[in-house]
């Protein structure tokens, strides 16, 4: 059976052809994503427990600050709109898409379907350390507390929980069993939660539950301020990880032998993880499922896991589905708020269920 | 090095008499521990050395030291001249390329994308693939014959597909250097051919380098050049195939229960042992059905008169507990009659493999021991006549 | 690449990691060790009947670590202390009994002492309590300034003031005081004289506007009506314009002042659904839907405030736990107001924040009126106590006031809680009188069953709440929360009693409370109220 290994075959452009055919794929669920986002944005803009007209929403949104131009009800809806409804939608844009994209990283570095933003052990972290925060620097009420205290305490926590990772994994070859180190940290930080919440009053006790539950309320410009920058330069520090994750979907071996630099890239995978997630749960709390359900999403539809694609969309995809869910949160039972972290479960969570199931029943990956 | 196509490749290679691969006192372990030491490999471009030795003996680990894939405990590997602990990622990964045992998961994603992905070295910062790494994906698809799975989802492929596309990719990162870690294995017998010839294409033609495991011996006969052998944390033989090739070799190496025919590089399970109470008459590759039939029978059996040369001759002297020859190219001659009919005499089943037109004047005698036989099996209590399919056993 | 392992690094963190952690634990145990010299300190007595007290600030000396107060009665009448087994003569010379006690600042330490008030010497059980915040050094003529204090103080009616267990001096109060100035010049004319409340005070400046300050350093400016705001204030004084209107209601235990000044028409929000509201009018409103829900206080919808024009909050101080809340609020224009009320110690005091509400509303005679009726009610079950103290001549009767949460738990009040003083000045003698550090700001203690158990079937009188747990209707009710109820001496007397009313919610009527309290310990009184016409509590039958 002697091959002609000189010349090109037949159909030499048919895979060039397949790579054409994905990228037109991206570049459309692309524009139809960033369609659904100005949808959603005009929805959470319109939507909420004040009813406003188009005419008064437009005209609100011309004036970023106060002005004395404007009619006593347009100058209602233009507070409610700048100072309430755009800083929590920025704000949901911005933690959504550090979210999704979180949780994607995750599920590529341990090859697990299943993993998410917190496999890690971070929010347990961060609970842990706002446990601390309440119970007792609070509880001596010699403290006044500010939200950024909260916000460094969650953070502190997360990071302590990344730290504590990235130690084990520099003595770890195989990175599965980071996850069960995720796993037992979690754990860890929980039992010593409830150990604090002992020593709790009921005030303490309520509010970090409260916080537990994860909301997007009460987001502010301040927030935006802090943070827009740790989010969008690790968003665009991950995209600089497109071509080692692509090769790592082949296993660690495969992509040690193309000349991948496995211990930076976990290391690389882990900080912008955590660095993300922990942004996340220091604003809004613990949120779940987003970071699961959203990557399963976007490679269905882009058909593709090829990471140079699936991480713009899940960005996007994570700023939309979380839109969704908190418009649903903030307006279904208006005035009642339900809580996020319970919409995004009752959708993401089904998701995720499809889409194991679709891998099951074909004995392997689906197209 | 940036090969658009082989061509250059192999322009470079001729008359270059420096050892494409080459390992001194290298010793190869996991964590600190080493399992194989002091091992010395010379490799030319163009030449394939296999790996064979028992499971456990370091081979997969010997093959990942030299691909990168774990430290080198002690000694020094050079690549195309270079120490490979001094090269570059993307440097070495364009010199070396390697299919390993792995079996990896993907998730949506299609034969072609897998083999694109041995490209890896050489496409842009973002992983886009230029015309001349097409050009490399598809010669890749053609020459494993996959060009009908390039659009078909990886992990929806049997196992068989899997490991050629995974072959594929191995071809096309357009390395000087193979390391293939089993390679044949859950390929059929037609596809195994089909990779070796690749192989010993690919090596004449390119000059590639090529250094493999193997598990089957016949096939490493076939294809290699040089043979490593480990065994016991050693190297027990480094050398041309053809002089290592020999059965008492293969036999210690492998602790093998049964023999080895070098000849066909072929396996036997050993004589079932015990007294002998069947003889069976053959000759012209008559006999090799009945001696198979017998020892999956568990009988041990005697047989005779056979010449040196004949085909039942190779396969008896491997499987029968007795065997009677003749000379080549001799007629039967009294004593090996003779050392027929006592076995005969032992015996107390009579198979008769050969047919009325296979006697002459080379076997004439076995005709009289065939009529001998017959004549003794009118009493059946001193020996009995069984058909050759062992129907009436 | 080694592939060494490193386990000794791993541990390393992991031990610094378990340190750091229970550093933090122990960060609110760390005892301050103190230097030699004379320190003053608050303190207070609770037990017995009531109505004896000591001197606070207490003088303490130091030495060698060792720490001895000085502690002087309210009356000569007693002639020893125990503590502990050991006991202390009164001090010779002194016009009021006066002992000096070894003490520890961070337990309370319970004791006897005789008295020989009544026709025979009484042994009577107390607790003491110092108030370790307030620890202060004095200077050596601080003493003498001590000792002549004592002298002059009269003996007759102790003032309202010294009768505050737990309460603060005046210069630990002062220094939780931002000044009472506004950054533009202008001099306070006047304040409001208070009784009992301490962690507010209003100042009246020109032209009516006045200046509310609480013992967090804020100061909230009332703007009259029509009046402008003035220039050159200091950035931290919030700005709460008059007439007050559309007022989120978040702190549940205020709601009760607004009600009783019937200035429901001034609230707009309120942090509770219809339901949950113990306060009749705030249902009420609700109801009819004058007063719409506002959301949670740790979630408020703020869309719904700003568009119905809400310019202030009120909260309490569960907010200093979800600050986010607060800045948001401040950052919408909504002046937020937290109330402190809790934090007064005695119960009278939480009941006069009716008058700092009553000045935001306008209606600083009501709340007067208010207030001196609830004065009235207080004093009335004083007397009455005292009487019946000295008729029968009994130590109090000893109250059980606890209810038992799903899990079978007792759940009790600490015995600085605001309901144990209650109790106290009813003339009764809350029995858990040694629960819970009063520095914690815990103010239930779930109590184990045995020590519950032991110390309860004692008790004279037995209050049950359950307006968390749900409605009893008679003692069957009760036993079947825990048969072992059967064997408490209240139960088998039939002194059970009960309260369905939400206490927390009540903080306007404690002087009614006190009133009815005295009812059930003391009996009916001079007007033969019965135990029938009580508004918080009925019998268990």
């Amino acid at each position: 059976m002697q091959k002609n290994l000189g010349a090109p075959a037949e159909a030499f452009v048919s895979v060039a052809k397949m790579d054409r055919h994905g990228r037109k794929r991206f570049f459309l669920v692309l524009a139809l994503l960033i369609l659904a986002l100005h949808v959603l944005i005009y929805l959470n803009i319109s939507l909420g427990s004040v009813a406003a007209s188009r005419q008064e929403i437009s005209e609100a949104l011309r004036y970023p600050q106060p002005s004395s131009e404007l009619s006593p009800e347009v100058t209602m809806m233009r507070d409610i709109l700048w100072k309430i409804r755009l800083p929590r939608l920025v704000g949901v844009l911005l933690l959504g898409g550090a979210l999704a994209l979180s949780g994607f990283l995750m599920q590529t570095f341990f090859h697990n379907p299943l993993a998410g933003p917190y496999i890690l052990g971070i929010s347990s972290g961060a609970k842990l350390f706002v446990a601390l925060l309440l119970v007792f620097l609070l509880s001596q009420q010699k403290l006044r507390l500010s939200s950024f205290g909260m916000i460094l305490a969650a953070f502190a926590g997360s990071m302590m929980c990344m730290g504590f990772i990235l130690l084990v994994s520099r003595h770890v070859d195989n990175a599965s069993i980071l996850v069960v180190a995720g796993v037992m940290l979690g754990y860890i930080c929980s039992a010593i939660t409830e150990i604090v919440i002992t020593f709790a009053d009921d005030a303490s006790l309520v509010n970090l539950h409260n916080w537990s539950r994860g909301s997007f309320s009460g987001i502010s410009w301040d927030h935006i301020r802090v943070m827009v920058w740790p989010i969008l330069i690790c968003t665009i520090g991950v995209f600089f990880l497109a071509k080692p994750l692509a090769a790592y979907r082949l296993g660690e071996g495969y992509a040690r032998s193309v000349g991948v630099n496995l211990r930076l890239l976990r290391l690389a995978l882990v900080l912008f993880s955590s660095f993300l997630s922990a942004c996340v749960t220091a604003f809004a709390g613990p949120i779940s499922f987003v970071g699961i359900a959203v990557p399963h999403l976007v490679k269905a539809s882009l058909q593709s896991s090829r990471p140079l694609y699936v991480m713009p969309v899940c960005f996007l995809g994570g700023s939309i589905f979380c839109l969704a869910c908190d418009l649903i949160a903030r307006t279904a039972f208006s005035p009642l708020e339900l809580s996020v972290g319970a919409v995004t479960a009752i959708f993401g969570a089904p998701i995720v269920i499809y889409v194991l199931l679709k891998r099951g029943k074909n004995g392997s990956e689906v197209r | 090095m940036n090969p658009a196509n082989f061509d250059q490749a192999a322009k470079s290679n001729t008359g270059n008499q420096d050892y494409l691969l080459q390992a001194q006192k290298l010793s190869v372990g996991y964590k600190g521990v080493p399992l194989v030491e002091d091992i010395q490999i010379h490799l030319k471009a163009g030449h394939i050395l296999t790996l064979i030795g028992p499971n456990g003996a370091g081979k997969s680990t010997l093959l990942k030291t030299l691909s990168r894939q774990l430290q080198s405990l002690s000694g020094c590997i050079t690549l195309a001249g270079q120490d490979i602990a001094q090269m570059g990622a993307k440097a070495f990964a364009q010199t070396l390329s390697v299919l390993l045992t792995d079996r990896p998961r993907t998730e949506r994603m299609t034969n072609a994308e897998l083999v694109a992905s041995g490209r890896h070295p050489y496409t842009s910062s973002l992983g886009n693939l230029g015309p001349e790494d097409y050009l490399a994906v598809e010669e890749s698809l053609n020459l494993l014959n996959i060009q009908d799975l390039a659009k078909k989802d990886f992990m929806q492929g049997s196992d068989g597909q899997k490991q050629r596309v995974l072959f594929a990719r191995t071809l096309c990162q357009g390395a000087r250097v193979l390391i293939l870690d089993e390679p044949t294995s859950f390929l059929d017998i037609r596809y195994k051919l089909d990779l070796l010839t690749i192989l010993r294409q690919l090596a004449r033609e390119k000059g590639l380098a090529i250094v493999m495991s193997l598990h089957e011996l016949d096939l490493a006969q076939k294809v290699s050049d040089d043979l490593l052998c480990i065994k016991d944390g050693h190297i027990k033989a480094y050398g041309p195939a053809d002089q290592l090739f020999q059965n008492s070799f293969i036999q210690e190496l492998y602790d093998l229960p049964g023999s080895f025919n070098p000849h066909f590089a072929n396996l036997e399970m050993p004589p079932t042992p015990g007294p002998c109470k069947v003889f069976v008459l053959a000759g012209k590759g008559r006999g090799i059905p009945v001696y198979r039939r017998l020892q999956q029978h568990g009988l041990a059996f005697a047989t005779g008169v056979l010449h040196e040369n004949d085909l039942d001759a190779e396969l008896a002297r491997q499987i029968a507990s007795q065997l009677i020859t003749e000379k080549a190219f001799y007629p039967i001659s009294d004593a090996s009659f003779h050392q027929a009919l006592a076995a005969l005499d032992q015996a107390e089943i009579f198979i008769n493999a050969l047919e009325e037109d296979d006697f002459g004047p080379g076997n004439a005698r076995n005709r009289d021991l065939r009529d001998l036989a017959l004549k003794h099996c009118q009493n059946p209590r001193s020996l009995r006549q069984v058909s050759p399919d062992l129907s009436d056993l | 690449m080694s592939q060494k392992l490193k386990p000794n690094r791993a541990i390393a963190l992991l031990l610094t990691l378990t340190l750091t952690l229970s550093f933090l634990f122990t960060l609110p145990l760390l005892a301050e060790s103190l230097a030699d010299g004379p320190y003053l300190v608050a303190g207070a007595i609770t037990g017995g009947s009531g109505r004896a007290s000591i001197e606070s600030p207490v003088q303490l000396s130091v030495q060698n670590g060792q720490i001895t107060a000085r502690l002087v009665w309210s009356s000569s009448n007693y002639t020893w202390m125990e503590i502990a087994g050991k006991r202390y003569e009164a001090l010779p010379g002194e016009e009021f009994s006066t002992f000096e006690v070894p003490v520890s600042l961070d337990q309370d330490l319970p004791f006897k002492a005789e008295t020989v008030a009544m026709s025979k010497p009484h042994v009577v059980d107390y607790t003491l309590h110092l108030e370790a915040d307030t620890l202060e050094k004095a200077s050596p003529d601080a003493q003498e300034q001590g000792t002549s204090r004592s002298g002059s103080s009269g003996k007759q009616a102790a003032s309202p003031k010294d009768r505050e267990d737990g309460g603060l001096t005046e210069e630990a109060l002062d220094k939780l005081y931002a000044p009472a100035s506004l950054g533009n010049g202008w001099k306070a004319e006047g304040k409001l004289d208070l009784t009992y409340a301490q962690h507010f005070r209003v100042d009246y400046f020109q032209e009516g506007y006045a200046l509310i300050r609480t013992t967090d350093g804020s100061r909230y400016l009332l703007i009259p009506q029509g009046k402008p705001i003035p220039d050159k204030l200091d950035e931290d004084v919030q700005l709460i314009p008059l007439p007050l209107q559309q007022v989120y209601m978040a702190a549940t235990g205020s709601m009760g002042y607004f009600a009783a000044l019937e200035a429901m028409d001034s609230l707009g929000y309120s942090s509770l659904q219809a339901q949950d509201w113990f306060v009749d009018p705030a249902r009420q409103a609700m109801e009819e839907g004058s007063l719409a829900y506002g959301g949670k206080y740790s979630e408020p919808n703020y869309e719904l405030l700003l568009a119905g024009g809400c310019k202030l909050t009120i909260e309490s101080l569960m907010i200093s736990h979800a600050p986010e809340v607060k800045e948001k609020l401040e950052d919408l224009a909504i002046t937020v107001f937290v109330d402190l009320s809790s934090q007064e110690a005695h119960p009278l005091a939480r009941t006069e924040w009716i008058r700092c509400y009553g000045t935001m509303l306008g209606k600083d005679q009501e709340a007067q009126a208010f207030m001196d009726q609830q004065i009235k009610l207080t004093q009335q079950a004083e007397a009455q106590a005292a009487k019946a103290l000295a008729d029968r001549g009994q130590e109090a009767k000893t109250v059980a006031f606890f209810y038992i949460n799903s899990k079978g738990n007792a759940v009790t009040r600490k015995s600085s809680d605001y309901l144990a003083k209650m109790i106290e000045l009813a003339g009764g003698h809350y029995i858990f009188d040694n629960l819970g550090k009063s520095s914690q700001s815990m103010s239930s203690v779930n109590m184990e069953m045995e020590k519950f158990y032991a110390t309860a079937r004692d008790a004279d009188i037995i209050i049950y709440n359950s307006a968390i747990t749900g409605e009893l209707q008679n003692i069957d009710d009760l036993l079947a929360l825990n048969p072992l109820l059967a064997e408490f001496k209240a139960v088998q007397h039939g002194e059970v009693w009960c309260t369905d009313r939400n206490l927390y919610q009540s903080a306007s009527q404690h002087g009614q409370i006190i009133r009815e309290l005295s009812i059930i310990i003391c009996g009916p009184d001079a007007n033969n109220s019965t135990d029938g016409d009580l508004d918080y509590f009925f019998k268990l039958k």
